[in-house]
């Protein structure tokens, strides 16, 4: 079975039903509807009730429904939860997640609250949002912390707060944070996203930092505006060449699953589960995108 | 129970702003200010009406200005202002 893509995950701001109307338009893999950072103090009451009714009423396509929710420590957390578990959003993205605690908590008040819906437990999944020094130290514990994880995701705007450090165009202090995050959701078996970038007016910088992410191995991208989302699914893309052997080495596979074969090659190359799996992922991809021709094992 | 002014919305395209009261006798009052109130009028007092008796509001004066809302943002709007009328005041 395919597995879900999160090339690109679209930041929508909780209190704007303009563009919580439009999100899906734009086609991203995941819309996020952010409750937290996007949403002042004094509305986030308003935002709540409203994204709730967004998600009982309106149709996103075959977007993933994650909604970011206020941290754990914050007067907002409670009532998010209990408001939102019954809309059955896809996700709840935790913000500011500094330890397995965070998670495991978040993990039972949610249990809780599926049951209080009627909802079977685990309906709702969770995606850890890891933010600070803290967080990042405890990247690998979090990372296996709740089965209802899967993904977590890497914010540097708090992150340099937290080491006092800048951000800069190059991204040398956040080399270490990243590939930290990327390690512990792939040793999990889990989906690591990466942090935002802010200057949506940037396009060269946004494509550059795209590629750096992909090539650190994570999944896909936090995105602040819709036009960064086609960036991320071209530079996602895989090339023609790459679809082309993958095809073959899954219908090689396809073809030796129904014949009872043990070891195949394609081109003189032996075929194992790794090469398997990577060459799925790539038609995967080409398939969300629009390209190959869809062979899946 | 209306307790005291409450508000909720914005002016912005595709959203409604709605105020709520205390009303001046014991009737529920819906007042709409609408460009498409010629033709959505009703539907969208029903939708405001729902909305307070769910609510538990039979006394109250809502005005909404409206400015394109979908019936899910207008009902939202509806909701989160009565609910903040119905809170107690910071000098109570």
């Amino acid at each position: 079975m395919s597995k879900r893509l999160r090339r690109s995950m679209l930041f929508v701001p909780g209190n704007n039903p303009a563009l919580i109307i439009d999100a899906a338009v734009f086609s991203p893999d995941s819309i996020i509807l952010d409750l937290e950072d996007a949403v002042a103090v004094d509305q986030k009451d308003a935002a709540r009730e409203l994204v709730v009714r967004a998600l009982q009423t309106l149709d996103f396509g075959n977007c993933e429904l994650c909604v970011r929710i206020n941290g754990r420590h914050t007067p907002f957390f409670a009532d998010d939860i209990r408001a939102l578990v019954p809309a059955r959003p896809h996700v709840l993205r935790l913000a500011m997640v500094e330890s397995p605690e965070d998670i495991i908590y978040t993990d039972q008040f949610i249990d809780h609250c599926e049951r209080e819906a009627g909802l079977p437990s685990g309906s709702v999944k969770l995606m850890a949002s890891i933010e600070t020094a803290r967080g990042v130290t405890n990247a690998a514990k979090i990372a296996v912390s709740s089965p209802r994880l899967i993904a977590i995701s890497f914010g540097a705007e708090d992150f340099t707060h937290s080491i006092q450090s800048e951000r800069t165009a190059q991204g040398q202090e956040l080399l270490f944070a990243r590939s930290a995050v990327v390690l512990a959701a792939r040793a999990a078996g889990i989906d690591p996203i990466d942090t935002v970038y802010s200057n949506i007016d940037d396009e060269p910088g946004f494509r550059a930092d795209v590629k750096a992410a992909k090539q650190l191995g994570f999944a896909g991208k936090s995105c602040v505006h819709p036009r960064q989302v086609a960036i991320v699914h071209d530079v996602y893309r895989p090339t023609s060449d790459e679809v082309y052997k993958a095809e073959r080495v899954l219908a090689a596979y396809a073809d030796a699953l129904q014949k009872g074969t043990g070891v195949i090659s394609v081109d003189g190359r032996m075929v194992d589960g790794p090469i398997v799996a990577k060459a799925q992922r790539i038609v995967d991809i080409a398939r969300a995108a629009g390209s190959g021709r869809g062979v899946q094992v | 129970m209306i307790r005291r002014y409450a508000q909720a919305g914005s002016l912005e395209s595709g959203d409604a702003l709605v105020h709520v009261a205390l009303a001046q006798d014991e009737a529920l009052t819906i007042r709409i200010k609408s460009k498409v109130a010629p033709r959505f009028l009703a539907s969208m007092q029903s939708s405001v009406r729902e909305i307070a008796t769910e609510l538990g509001i039979m006394s109250a004066t809502i005005e909404v200005m409206d400015s394109g809302a979908l019936d899910f943002v207008l009902r939202a709007r509806v909701t989160t202002a009565i609910k903040r009328s119905m809170e107690a005041s910071v000098d109570e």
